[in-house]
């Protein structure tokens, strides 16, 4: 009798030691040390009509806006700071120079930038002149189909830092053909992450990334909730935090995720001694509840969070119109963004 | 004394079959088995989700970027 309640105590721990334990808790941030409200300068762009302006960035005397729900073209390039137009190239449509989808994009050097289009699962180069005010293709670079489907990269030297599609692991870094090459870390759910759905997960957990290469600061942000996760990939570190929405909710139904939480963050950016994010921090309940009531709920956010590389909440910016992407300039104290909630594309703001 | 032995042996070998199937990455495995096959069927089209992809706004649902992406008619 005793043999067999040994026999039966070793297999209960084998039932314990081989089911990974729920109930990692993460630090929460609540509040801010400073907060400020401020206030938009509208930039004018006479000749460009933007439905959905969603990404901007600047580099020396060139600005790039990219228009996610275009009517023909997903890239416009402006001159800065003057913002006369120069360009508009990433044509929507079906053929083989044509883009199906723009995720995001970022610049190269000053005149070339990288565009990610997840529906055809490639990330191609484009030149940019201003002289000639024209943009040819250089370079495509098709993703490996083991991605499945790419939704954020960002180019380094050596490779691209890609989000995992499949939340088999948190990211990938994938080299110059496309192919990748090391997988790195996993999602920071607090639920029991062996138990959960992964691809449905790694769907509400869809994040926006950025980083600064001369730090080595790789951060990220939810979209769907209020977690950010920073890697520093000198010190090989990596930090967790949840804001007061917590992580994404979703519910999963046959292998995908459906969001049911919040709006949380749409753009961040690192430099060198601090992460910028945009928060909206609004819940689907309360747009649903909106479009019932016969209005439409705003679409964008109000907040600008500003943490510093170790995570730490350092000011929280509230912005009096509502914004979606943005490019930070901390020697000026300026930060260009964009809006999709009015025919005033392009805010800038004074810190 | 056999007898015992190979009932000792028989509860030896359950608890870890038990072990086996109660741990998370068997289920891992299945799942990712599981979504490959559900990615695969979502890009043939097939809506067994019953996913509905509303409005115009930047939530990623099969391929085209909507203000929500809801199972049925209502987020619960």
């Amino acid at each position: 009798m005793k043999r067999f309640a040994y026999i039966l105590l070793i297999g209960i721990s084998a039932i314990i030691s081989c089911t990974d334990s729920p109930g990692t808790h993460y630090p929460r941030y609540s509040t801010f040390p400073n907060e400020k409200a401020i206030s938009a300068q509208v930039i004018e762009l006479d000749t460009v009509f933007n439905r959905y302006p969603f990404r901007v960035a600047v580099k020396d005397s060139m600005a790039i806006v990219m228009d996610l729900h275009n009517a023909d073209y997903y890239f416009h390039a402006f001159t800065y700071p003057a913002w006369k137009h120069i360009v508009s190239f990433g044509k929507r449509g079906e053929g083989p120079e044509e883009m199906l989808s723009a995720e995001t994009f970022q610049f190269n050097s000053p005149d070339s930038i990288y565009a990610l289009d997840a529906n055809k699962m490639q990330i191609s180069r484009w030149a940019v002149s201003a002289g000639n005010r024209s943009a040819t293709r250089q370079e495509v670079i098709p993703l490996d189909k083991s991605l499945v489907r790419s939704l954020d990269f960002y180019a380094t030297d050596s490779c691209f830092l890609i989000p995992d599609y499949l939340g088999e692991h948190r990211y990938w870094q994938v080299d110059y053909n496309g192919k990748p090459v090391k997988s790195i870390g996993k999602i920071p759910t607090e639920k029991d992450f062996a138990r959960e759905n992964h691809p449905a997960l790694a769907q509400a957990w869809r994040s926006f990334i950025d980083y600064n290469p001369h730090n080595g600061i790789l951060a990220m942000v939810t979209q769907l909730g209020e977690s950010i996760e920073i890697y520093n990939t000198k010190e090989n570190t990596h930090t967790v935090l949840y804001g007061p929405n917590g992580e994404p909710q979703f519910k999963s139904v046959k292998g995908e995720g459906f969001p049911t939480g919040i709006m949380g963050f749409s753009d961040i950016k690192v430099t060198d001694k601090h992460i910028y994010t945009v928060f909206h921090g609004v819940k689907f309940k309360d747009k649903l509840a909106s479009y019932q009531r016969g209005e439409k709920p705003e679409d964008g956010g109000r907040y600008i969070y500003v943490f510093d590389l170790k995570g730490n909440p350092i000011q929280k910016y509230i912005l009096d119109k509502p914004i979606y992407g943005i490019d930070v300039n901390e020697k000026t104290k300026t930060i260009i963004a964009t809006c999709v909630e009015s025919d005033e594309p392009i805010l800038e703001f004074n810190l | 004394m056999k007898r015992k032995t190979l009932v000792k042996l028989i509860l030896a070998t359950g608890c870890l079959i038990a072990a086996y199937c109660f741990s998370g990455n068997g289920e891992t495995t299945d799942l990712n088995k599981l979504a490959f096959q559900n990615i695969e069927a979502l890009a043939q089209g097939e809506n067994d989700a019953d996913a509905n992809c509303f409005g115009c706004g930047s939530v990623d649902c099969r391929g085209y970027k909507v203000e929500y992406k809801i199972s049925g008619l209502s987020l619960e």
